[in-house]
Order: structure tokens, then sequence, then C-alpha cells
């Protein structure tokens, strides 16, 4: 890959949210992008439009106007099925709360990505395993998500994001339900993970303790983005 | 599942008499709607159906209707089949060469095992009287009575043209003379063919030497006995109804269940699409619940009616009978309906947005 091309990058994005009173503008021109083992914090209050950034840069809302890049290549034209195959192959997510499949076990939470990527059974074993002993939860393995803290089931979904070294993670306020301590010791490692393996972060948050571990951070204000 | 093995088992039961025969064809007035509905046809076309080139055996069978009046004076609706007891073309279930001897007898019959308690009969020499013939049980069959015909006695050709109404004793004057008289009239010539003779081209030649006859393989006599049940009857009808309405209400069942869990888990079916996961997965995983959850209810099911059959066989004499074919039947359309019923769902699942699972 071109060491020159963003892992991912929103130009002039444009977002408003349909309302019975008429069009919220959310975003209004945001650009930001991620360079391949970047962590990008953005950070802003609530409201700001954080999370509808987050969504639009997922591919799952089309903007008005801007463009999303992936790795170079422009995804917002993209039908759905494409999206959807694309989110599978190179974007990593973490959500607020885990979101983990809660009939599945840690490992099976990790493995069904690899699985849907076509994977074998055999592999996606080998890499949940390796990911678990990584992120020190390696005897959680087989437990259900209610078998485990907030934090050990927020260790999974890095572990679920990173399993299959994607190109870019999007991380929304992935502290928000963790204590100071759990909070940092998540994203120490989703940090130090990300960069092993090549992948660009961007984490949203309105913490301002996570700053510490970003490579850089921008701030949303307004629906734009912009250095803090 | 239940009401369909009833429905089933009530169909069949009504041809066990013909399925069970060896009789390669049914010759019968060309007027048969069904094994118990037909025209008298003369006893002279006995001799020519055994001059057809390729018969092997031609046997003679009626059927009449009558009333038993049991010693206590209780009275019950039967049907006499009265057929050659020497011959070999009409079995009747588990009664063996002794068995059929004793009925030839005069005033000698025999019934399903399940009949006794309809004819007020503790057994085998169990006494009543058949228009004022006092007549015997001398035998007991197993799994030849239709579920919805009245009793099934079985008897000689000579007993039941006896025991007929008067309009048929006036053909018979001597009660216990071999019927042999050419104006006497049978319902059914059952016919044997020979070894490696062409059914297709006797039944044919049969059809041609009596021009008003049917000349029927036992597979169409069984379908039409069938499907007059089935089609020209309430109660084919109202069972099979049953049947249909036991599907419905479980694929209404099937399809809550699914949809309910659809939707107690909305936000996992989102994160499953947030991350990438195709729509085609979550159709097939949803479809494998539907199949998981037709083995689950069949499984069950499939013992109960096992239980049900058994049970009606020991207390009523009932055939109710599950073949593979059947049971195999059944759980394929177990599997249809649990699927069809899964679709609700499966466009609950689709439709979610995947942008939900950022919404906190």
């Amino acid at each position: 890959m071109n060491a020159h091309v963003a892992a991912i990058a929103g130009e002039g994005l444009v977002f408003d949210y349909r309302t019975e009173a008429g069009l919220v503008p959310v975003l209004r021109g945001a650009s930001l992008d991620a360079a391949p083992g970047e962590v990008l914090l953005v950070i802003g209050p609530s409201g700001s439009g954080k999370t509808t950034l987050l969504t639009v840069l997922a591919g799952m809302l089309t903007p008005a106007a801007g463009r999303v890049r992936i790795e170079g290549n422009e995804i917002t034209h993209l039908g759905n099925r494409e999206r959807s195959k694309l989110r599978l192959h190179r974007l990593g997510f973490i959500f607020q709360g885990s979101n983990l499949i809660r009939a599945m076990s840690a490992s099976e939470n990790v493995e069904l990505v690899l699985r849907a990527r076509g994977l074998t059974r055999r592999e996606c074993r080998r890499i949940a395993r390796e990911t678990f002993e990584r992120l020190g939860i390696a005897d959680k393995l087989q437990r259900l998500p209610v078998q485990l803290s907030g934090g050990e089931q927020q260790r999974v979904a890095i572990a679920r994001a990173l399993a299959g070294a994607p190109a870019v993670v999007l991380a929304d306020e992935p502290t928000s339900s963790l204590d100071s301590e759990n909070g940092a010791a998540v994203i120490r490692l989703l940090c130090e993970l990300a960069r092993e393996r090549g992948s660009a972060v961007v984490i949203t948050s309105h913490d301002q303790r996570i700053a510490p571990f970003a490579d850089r951070v921008v701030s949303i204000s307004d629906g734009r983005c912009g250095p803090l | 599942m239940v009401q369909t093995v009833i429905y089933t088992g009530f169909v069949r039961s009504t041809s066990l008499l013909i399925e069970n025969s060896r009789a390669d064809i049914w010759l019968a007035a060309r007027e048969m709607s069904f094994l118990e509905v037909t025209l008298p046809i003369p006893y002279s076309w006995l001799g020519t159906a055994r001059s057809i080139h390729g018969v092997a055996r031609a046997e003679p069978l009626v059927i009449r209707t009558i009333i038993w009046k049991s010693l206590k004076g209780e009275l019950a609706y039967g049907r006499v089949i009265g057929f050659d007891t020497e011959g070999t073309l009409l079995r009747i279930g588990g009664a063996g060469g002794e068995d059929l001897r004793a009925v030839g007898r005069p005033a000698a019959f025999a019934i399903d095992q399940g009949q006794l308690e309809t004819l007020n009969a503790a057994g085998v020499g169990a006494h009543g009287t058949i228009r004022d013939h006092e007549v015997h049980l001398v035998a007991l069959t197993h799994e030849t009575q239709p579920i919805i015909s009245p009793t099934f006695f079985y008897t000689s050709i000579r007993n039941a043209v006896t025991w007929s109404p008067a309009t048929m004793k006036e053909l018979v004057h001597d009660p216990f003379a071999p019927v042999a008289d050419a104006d006497s009239p049978l319902n059914y010539i059952l016919v044997g063919v020979k070894a490696g003779a062409d059914i297709g081209a006797v039944r044919a030649a049969l059809e041609r030497a009596l021009p008003k006859s049917r000349a029927l393989s036992r597979e169409e006599m069984v379908g039409i006995t069938r499907s007059y049940w089935n089609k020209r009857t309430n109660l084919g009808f109202i069972l099979s109804l049953g049947a249909l309405l036991g599907l419905l209400v479980g694929a209404v069942v099937v399809s809550q269940i699914l949809y309910t869990s659809v939707n107690e888990h909305l936000r996992e079916y989102g994160t499953l699409k947030a991350l990438g996961i195709s729509d085609a997965s979550i159709y097939a995983s949803l479809i494998w619940q539907a199949v998981a959850m037709a083995v689950l209810g069949y499984v069950p099911a499939l013992l109960l009616s096992v239980a049900v059959a058994s049970y009606a066989r020991s207390s009523r004499g009932v055939t109710i009978e599950i073949t593979p074919g059947g049971a195999a039947l059944v759980f394929a359309l177990t599997v249809v309906m649990c699927v069809g019923a899964a679709v609700l769902a499966v466009q609950r699942a689709t439709r979610v947005d995947p942008a939900m699972v950022f919404k906190g």
C-alpha cells in the first residue's frame, strides 16, 4: 500500500437529519484523515456530531456532500452490499456498549467476523486465541458476554475489531461505560494493538483523558473538524 | 402433526381392504363411486372374467348393508363383506386358514377386534342376529376396519346374500344354497392375472368383454376410495381442514416466536449488519432457527402421534398407521411451514438499520 495514502479520509462531509421540523444540519463540511497505524481522537461535546461523523465514515449513512475514502478508494457511491463487504473486510468497530452477541462465547464473537471473511474454523480459533492472549483475556475465551465484566467485554470488542487486522478501526465512545482505570487500560490496549497491526484508529469521545493515548486530536464543533 | 397423522390415518383406513387384497384388478360396475357405494353386477360376469386370456383367478365379492342386533337387543349398523373364503385374492388381516374356514361356515362371521365394543360383543363366540338369522362371531381380524365406516362383517358370499335385506333375499330361495345362480348380483369381481401377463391388456380385455364394467388396478381402486372420502364427504373436508388449521396455527406460532425473538435482539442484528455480515448470512441463521424449531416440534409430536395411534388401535381397533413415507412427508411439511413462517422475522431483521448501533 502507498504510504502516503490515508487509511481513512473524510472530505467536506455534509449531513442533515430530516425531522418533522425540517432538516437539522449536523455535519457542515467536516474533514479528517488518519494514516495507517495512527490513532486519531475526535473530541467534542454531546450533540456535536461525533457519532454521525463516525457513521458516515463507516458508510452507514450517505453524506449530502463530500467524500469518504478508505485506503484511497471512495466509498460514497457504493451500494449497500459493497459497503457491507467493505466494512467486513477493511473496517473494525468498537461501540459505546460492547455490543457482543449474547448467545455466543467471547471467542465465537471474534470468530464470527473472521468466518464471514472466509477463514477456516481452525484459522479463526487460532487468531482469536492469539488476540485474546495479547489482550490478557486468554482465560475468557469460552465465557459468555454476561459472564464478563464491562472492561473484559470491551476487550473482547477490541479483539473482534482488530483480529482481522482491518485498515481502520472506528471506535465510538469506547470508554463511556467503564470506570477511569478500566477505560485507560482499554484505550491503551486498543492503541497498542492497532499500532502493532498497522490499523488506523478513529476514536470519538468527549473524554479528554483519552487524549494522551492518541497520536493526534481534533475537535468537532458546529459540524466541522479542526485542531484542538 | 397429530391432526395430520389422524387425517392421513383416516384416509388410509378407508382403503385397507383393497390394499391388503392380492387382486391385480377390481372389476366393478362403471358407476362405482367407491368401495362401499356401487351398483350390483351380474353373477354371470364372473364366468366371463374367468374366460379372459391372462386371468388366473376371479373371485366374487359382495358388500351389503345390514343391521346387527346383539343378544341384549342393541342395534348396530354394519356392512357385510361376502367373499370367497376358499379363495386367495381377499386377505383379511390376521385371519389364518383355520379362521377363514370357520368364517365360511353358515351363520359365521369375523370382525375387526376393535369393533367388539361397537357390537357389544365379548369376543369369539358372541352371538347376535342379522335379519332374524342367528349368527355368531368365529374369528377376529386386525387392522381391517375403516375408521368411519360401519362395522365390516366378513363372511362367505352365501351368508352375505342370506343376511341381505328383503330385496336381495328374493334372489336366494334357499338361504344356504350355493350362490351359483346367474341372476344373483355381486358387487365386485377380484381378478388375479397369470404370472407374466400384462395387467393393462387384461383390464382392456375385461372392459371389452363387459362393456358396462370398469376394470381398475388395485392402486386405482385405492385412489378412488380415498378420493371419495377426501373430496366428496364433509368428514374428509373437516379432517383435512383440521390438518390444515394445525399447520396454520403452527405457522402462526413459529412466526410469532421468531418475530419476537428478532425484535428482542434487534441491536444484535444491527451489530451484525454494522460489522458487515451479509443479509444472506442473517437469512440463513433465521432459516436454521426455523428448521431447528421444526425438528424440536416434530420429534415430540411424532412420539405423541405414535402414542395416539397406539391408543386408537388398542382401544378402538382404529388403524392410524404412521408410515415412514407419511412421517417424512409431515416432516417436510413442518419444515416448509416453519421456514415459511420465518419470512416476517427475516424481513424484520433485514430492515434493521446498522447505524442504530452507534446511537447508544
